[in-house]
């Protein structure tokens, strides 16, 4: 590998890594230091959640709504000079990345009550089920409280919240949860994501017994706007998403109980 | 015969530069070698918040190295595959996983061997461990021969 030649084709050179240097200059350029929310090539690039903790418990907010924290909505109360310098952020929130500085600041100043009658879930149409005779409509769920979960099960935080949302799904499907799952392929098809008889073989692995949507082309998943894996949408009884949010989440954890306050509120309503 | 031997200031400097000498093949032969022990040249191919590729020459054979940035793990479940546009794909491999195979915790690489296209996407499942997430990378790669 010749220097011209990588010159050529617009290669430049960084300089040569030996150990007295590297340990002061690390591995990665200042650039990827920053902020892990930087969109990537093919990003819907719409961020609009939060961690609502430090530990990454997942999390769980309104669309572009005040966090929740422990149980209890608040807003972030910020002084006016500091609000007019992040006002840019806020203007720009939903297309910031969530995970930057200017995604979490511009998430946690959005007022928003719980009151919000939020937007209208679109309708997805997968046709590949999966733990139902057929495909189910949003508009069949018309009266029901809807929990959607994005997952793909060859990842692991997504399938380390399944027990989560088994006992969701176990405490609250006759109380009026429909907790669906939509299987939305990270790769394509040659990692066998698509395929459907895995999907049938970690649903095995996972004792869920809830309905699964075969995603394959990624449509429900570009629908809702969603970029993280897992992700979650909760949907009233009048079809609205009221409260959205990405990451792993345990039972008993902040998160889950934060979850389940969520689905009894909309339940109630 | 009498021999001569080098004054102590003449030994001194030819000492030096010994010294020097040593020192600086050392340095040289310390450079960072990924697996194999030999210095080698080293090429970023492709770059995100999350992942950084760098190709190297490895006894002749090109090898790319994913490294995830600070707090980020890459998903061995999903292993990371260069993409080639003659079709071809490499996957990505390494060692050294967690014990229950989920993450990558060595830098995962993909040998070159027979590969001659230069040009590529580079795909990775990164997980930033503080909203434990996971996220699709899919990155262009340019593969000088």
């Amino acid at each position: 590998m010749r220097q011209s030649d990588l010159a050529s084709i617009g290669h430049s050179f960084p300089a040569r890594r030996c150990r007295y240097t590297r340990s002061m200059s690390g591995n990665f350029p200042a650039s990827s230091r920053l902020a892990l929310g930087a969109p990537t090539r093919h990003a819907t690039a719409r961020g609009r959640a939060m961690p609502d903790d430090v530990t990454g418990q997942g999390t769980l907010v309104r669309r572009g709504a005040t966090t929740t924290n422990g149980g209890s909505s608040h807003a972030l109360i910020i002084s006016a000079p500091l609000r007019t310098a992040v006002g840019t952020a806020v203007a720009l929130s939903s297309a910031r990345p969530a995970s930057t500085l200017a995604g979490r600041i511009s998430v946690a100043m959005s007022p928003q009550s719980d009151a919000d009658p939020g937007r209208l879930a679109p309708a997805w149409s997968n046709k590949s089920w999966l733990n139902t005779p057929g495909p189910i409509a949003l508009e069949s769920l018309r009266g029901r409280v809807v929990l959607l979960n994005f997952w793909v099960f060859t990842c692991y935080n997504c399938t380390n919240t399944l027990p989560s949302l088994r006992a969701l799904d176990a405490e609250y499907r006759s109380k009026g949860l429909s907790l669906i799952g939509i299987h939305t392929p990270e790769f394509p098809p040659y990692a066998g994501e698509h395929d459907r008889g895995n999907v049938a073989k970690a649903l095995l692995k996972y004792k869920i017994t809830y309905p699964i949507a075969q995603d394959n082309d990624n449509a429900s998943w570009k629908l809702y706007g969603v970029q993280y894996w897992p992700s979650f949408v909760l949907i009233d009884k009048q079809g609205r998403i009221r409260h959205e949010g990405y990451g792993e989440f345990h039972v008993g954890d902040r998160t889950h109980i934060e979850w389940e306050r969520r689905i009894k509120s909309l339940l109630a309503e | 015969m009498r021999r001569r031997w080098p004054s102590p200031a003449g030994f001194r400097v030819l000492s030096r530069r010994l010294a020097i000498g040593v020192c600086t093949l050392l340095v040289a032969t310390s450079c960072d070698d990924g697996a194999d022990g030999e210095g080698i040249d080293e090429l970023l191919i492709a770059s995100s918040d999350l992942v950084t590729a760098r190709l190297r020459v490895v006894h002749g054979t090109r090898v790319v190295r994913l490294d995830a940035a600070p707090g980020v793990r890459i998903n061995a479940r999903l292993r990371p595959v260069l993409e080639l546009d003659d079709g071809t794909r490499v996957a990505f491999s390494s060692d050294s996983v967690t014990a229950d195979s989920s993450y990558f915790t060595g830098a995962p690489r993909a040998r070159l061997d027979t590969v001659r296209a230069r040009q590529g996407i580079l795909r990775a499942s990164a997980c930033p461990a503080e909203v434990n997430v996971c996220r699709s990378i899919m990155l262009d790669v340019s593969i000088p021969r």
